[in-house]
């Protein structure tokens, strides 16, 4: 049985989650790279670890998170998902 | 301002004890003329409840003598306002016969540098008679002393001389207690009448400071943003991301009178650009649905639950985006809101039109990746885009031009 974890984080106005058993096939790290340039610089890649691991403890990441959805769209394998709910919708 | 209807207005006052006409309010689901017959006796007046003035003129108050006439009223009130996308809501009142005089009766904010506070506004009333200042009194009013007796008996009492003056005094107290406890910016009686029963309101209009909503939990569900009627459910989800999110700047408003030509959704960066996009495309015959606006820098989750929301218009036939500025703002937090937006709401909408102008930094980059990224989508998608560093600028707005004339093309194709 897989002891992958999967990451799910609440951000300042939604949620982050990885579904980190969608990066076990992955070699690229998208999105490392777009949240480096185009982010804070918040995953970065290490060796023999799968999927992105994350720069800072969790409150200090909801902190730095802007919220600019480079890292879900960058993802070849859609493992990130941001969910963004509209408050009064039904 | 946020303003509140007649009805709601006039039970504050009765709450401070101004006289008010008797009267009942009804809707088109509650029409319930045998209540008003027995309690109210004719003639009656029928005042559709707008946020908009001048209903006078407009024909939005209407005089009914009998039960038939009064039906009749109503049924075209609520008609009206039907047509023209308003709550139906109806106040029949009272008719007061017996009116000797009427005044207008008004405590608002002067942003005059000599004043920038209360003043009491007095004058005989009538209709339009706010737009007459020669012929009303202003009278300035500390905020922390109230009106001043001397001063307002000094003004008023040569010149106009109301009858009963100690109980007009009473209710320029009354009203100014309102006024302070409810944070407004304008309470107005017009007209007051006097009658042989005293001074009476025959209409109210109150209009709260935005600012100070949030210590009103009785108006919880009001939103403070200026309109001249009340927030549709997409223009109240809008307020909410907006006020859960004070990064950037984001908006969105529903026109209620479409026009005739193709329905599209409008996504605008940069108010006065974005303003004359629009006109562009009302000139090129399109029928606007909404205009709204992400500015300010706003991050890629604010744009993309306004796309979403722009996306969810019934009957939209294209999604326009228009940022013809050179708008300071990184494009490509833009892009990732609305390759999100797209990706859930477009999928399933086969040769959809999305038609994109922008300039600003990393436009181009933005293009690139926005093509990139929504390639699997089944979208017909044009980007224009000027750099903000080369230009060309004099094609800006000739570019908008263009972008009309293809989207048309889209369309006509589509049908």
């Amino acid at each position: 049985m897989s002891q992958i974890r999967n990451i799910s984080i609440t951000l300042r106005t939604g949620k982050l989650k990885i579904d980190l058993h969608k990066c076990e096939k992955c070699d690229t790290y998208d999105c490392v790279k777009a949240c480096s340039l185009y982010g804070r610089h918040l995953y970065r890649m290490e060796y023999g670890r799968i999927g992105p691991i994350l720069n800072y403890d969790i409150d200090e990441f909801r902190r730095r998170c802007i919220e600019c959805l480079a890292c879900e769209i960058m993802c070849p394998y859609n493992a990130i998902e941001i969910i963004l709910p509209i408050e009064g919708e039904a | 301002m946020v303003r509140l209807y007649e009805y709601q207005a006039k039970e504050i006052f009765k709450k401070y004890e101004i006289k008010i006409p008797r009267g009942i309010l009804i809707s088109d689901e509650n029409i319930d003329i045998a209540s008003i017959i027995n309690s109210i006796k004719p003639p009656y007046v029928v005042k559709a409840q707008v946020l908009h003035g001048k209903r006078g003129l407009k024909g939005l108050v209407k005089t009914s003598l009998a039960e038939t006439q009064l039906r009749k009223n109503i049924s075209e009130l609520i008609e009206y306002l039907k047509l023209h996308h308003e709550h139906p809501r109806i106040l029949v009142e009272e008719y007061i016969k017996e009116k000797i005089r009427e005044y207008y009766l008004s405590i608002t904010i002067s942003n005059s540098y000599k004043i920038k506070g209360p003043i009491l506004l007095f004058g005989e009333g009538g209709i339009n008679i706010e737009e007459k200042p020669e012929k009303v009194i202003r009278i300035p009013i500390d905020y922390l002393e109230g009106p001043n007796k001397e001063l307002i008996t000094k003004k008023i009492k040569p010149t106009i001389n109301p009858e009963n003056f100690d109980q007009l005094l009473e209710i320029i107290y009354k009203v100014y207690k309102i006024f302070v406890d409810y944070d407004c910016r304008v309470v107005e009686i017009n007209p007051l009448a006097y009658s042989d029963k005293g001074y009476i309101a025959l209409d109210a209009r109150i209009s709260i400071d935005d600012n100070s909503l949030f210590r009103h939990p009785e108006f919880s569900h009001l939103i403070p943003i200026e309109m001249d009627r009340e927030p549709t459910k997409l223009e109240r989800l809008a307020y909410e991301i907006e006020r859960n999110d004070y990064r950037g700047v984001s908006y969105l408003i529903e026109h209620s009178h479409k026009g005739d030509g193709p329905l599209i959704g409008f996504h605008g960066i940069g108010g006065g650009g974005a303003l004359i996009g629009l006109d562009a495309l009302l000139k090129h015959g399109f029928a606007v649905a909404n205009y709204s606006d992400t500015s300010g820098n706003p991050p890629s989750s604010k744009i993309y639950r306004i796309a979403k929301l722009i996306l969810s218009i019934p009957n939209i036939k294209a999604y326009v985006l228009i940022s013809p500025n050179i708008a300071n703002q990184e494009m490509w937090y833009t892009a990732f809101g609305l390759i999100k937006a797209f990706r859930e709401e477009l999928t399933m909408r086969k040769g959809f039109p999305v038609a994109i102008l922008w300039g600003g930094n990393k436009a181009g980059e933005a293009t690139r990746i926005i093509l990139e990224k929504t390639k699997d989508l089944p979208i017909r998608l044009r980007i224009y885009t000027v750099d903000p560093v080369v230009g060309p600028y004099e094609d800006i707005y000739s570019n908008i031009d263009r972008l009309a004339i293809e989207l048309k093309g889209m369309l006509d194709e589509s049908n």
